[in-house]
């Protein structure tokens, strides 16, 4: 019993372990999408100048769950970046890794969707450029946190697990 | 008779923000011809024998909100436009806008922000221009080169429609003509993605979204009109392309903002046109209500 016990906790904390450097990973996957698709997006601004609404039905992006949520807002009352914003909270909410992102992630999100009710393709394109050079400073600073502590979440876990399973027997 | 359609209107509810929509609803659609608002000052419903003040005063953020609605969120595509001063809605309705522009060397790049509206309207007003077409043919029911003469806001657009589609349909012992409408703001058949929302004719080529003066030219060049219909003539090169139409042997019905002849005699681009044999006649249109009264000048008489 005591065994079942010890093999169960060892694997508790090799999940917890794992699943903190995968965080790491899924948010790192999720500001590196953005940042794809929103430059994507800017292309697609400038290659057509059609309305949101329809350019998002002709580009493919890498983040569906949110875009898909964005583009079924658009039809509605509140201006653009409000409708932004309410992708953004709703996509965190759907657990589709937006929940990972922290404060200043999030906030970089919020501010291309202020952006996005500029008059003039010029300021769409200097925004969509602000925003990728921010995201993609913050997913090189992910990728240094997953260096430097997804090892170490991955041997916590696995140490944590041994010590505590050694401890029951 | 007149058969007054509501899809611009419609078009134009349906983008309307939820507060102004509700209460130009309570107010009355019926006759309905203009929604102005101004940034800090009550919203204006114009009808064609009165007007309304609506208990509502836009903000400066239901300003913005108007334009994004307007734009479908989506200004940035709609650059273009504003930069002119308008925006047309599928269905014919012109958006005058001004406000505060954006000047780079002189020149309007775009609209940093937008505080007047002007929501106009489109109607397909069917055979209000049926009483004026015995003035619009010969006796062996050619058409005459014609430039029709209002102030703003007096329905040369939607005569001018009625005229398009009379002239292209045929009927009553007419012949059909091919019709194009030369339409560069869209008002005249409403077009979206190029197919006509509004009835301009069964024999009629829109193009629309271009320089009214362009796309005679190109209209003239590939799609061989016997009228081509096209609304306010502002410059000289809209000036020149009727000429180029007109000597090209088609008859051109042509719009022009003047409240009276002495009016097209002070236009340097226009009175030419007048002289030079392009127009024929010039009829005059004046409104009192919902009454349209013509009043054609041979150019003859004009010119003198």
């Amino acid at each position: 019993m005591n065994a079942l016990f010890a093999v169960a906790l060892f694997c508790v904390c090799v999940f917890f372990g794992n699943g903190k450097a995968g965080a790491l990973r899924v948010r790192k996957r999720v500001l590196s999408a953005m940042e794809e698709d929103i430059r994507r997006l800017a292309d697609q601004m400038e290659l057509r100048p059609a309305p949101l609404s329809v350019l998002l039905t002709q580009f493919e992006p890498r983040t569906e769950a949110f875009w898909g949520i964005f583009r079924k807002k658009l039809g509605g009352e509140a201006s653009v970046a409000e409708l932004w914003k309410e992708a953004v909270m709703e996509a965190a909410q759907a657990r589709n890794g937006f929940e990972l992102l922290c404060a200043e992630e999030t906030a970089i999100l919020m501010d291309f969707g202020l952006g996005l009710s500029n008059v003039g393709l010029a300021a769409q394109r200097a925004n969509a450029t602000l925003t990728c050079k921010r995201l993609s400073a913050r997913v090189m600073a992910v990728e240094q946190e997953l260096a430097q502590k997804g090892k170490l979440f991955e041997s916590l876990g696995v140490l944590a697990g041994l010590a505590l399973a050694l401890l029951v027997i | 008779m007149n058969e007054i359609g509501n899809r611009p209107l419609n078009e134009l509810l349906r983008v309307l923000p939820a507060r102004l929509r509700t209460a130009v609803l309570q107010a009355g659609t019926e006759g309905l011809e203009e929604i102005r608002v101004r940034a800090g000052r009550p919203i204006q419903l114009l009808y064609a024998e009165k007007e309304y003040m609506l208990p509502l005063v836009a903000e400066a953020s239901f300003c913005t909100l108007l334009l994004e609605n307007l734009c479908e969120h989506s200004a940035y595509a709609r650059e273009a436009e504003l930069k002119e001063g308008f925006l047309t809605l599928p269905g014919g309705c012109r958006i005058g806008v001004t406000g505060r522009a954006a000047l780079e060397c002189g020149n309007i790049t775009h609209m940093a922000r937008v505080a007047c509206f002007s929501l106009r309207i489109a109607r397909e007003h069917k055979g209000c221009a049926e009483p004026a077409l015995p003035m619009l043919l010969d006796q062996a029911g050619r058409p005459i080169p014609t430039l029709l003469l209002s102030p703003p806001g007096t329905g040369k657009t939607t005569f001018l429609r009625d005229v398009a589609r009379l002239l292209s349909n045929g009927g009553l012992g007419r012949r059909g003509f091919k019709v194009a409408v030369a339409d560069e703001r869209g008002e005249l058949a409403g077009a979206n993605g190029g197919i006509p929302l509004l009835d301009v004719g069964l024999r009629t080529d829109v193009m629309d979204g271009c320089p009214k003066a362009d796309a005679m030219e190109r209209m003239l060049r590939s799609m061989s009109p016997e009228i081509i219909v096209t609304d306010e003539l502002g410059n000289e090169a809209d000036a020149q392309a009727v000429c180029q139409a007109s000597a090209g042997g088609v008859c051109v019905i042509a719009s022009a903002h003047a409240g009276s002849i002495a009016d097209v005699k002070r236009k340097i681009y226009l009175a030419p046109l007048l002289e030079n044999g392009c127009f024929q006649q010039a009829v005059l249109l004046e409104r009192n209500g919902n009454k349209l009264r013509f009043y054609a000048y041979p150019c003859g008489e004009v010119a003198t």
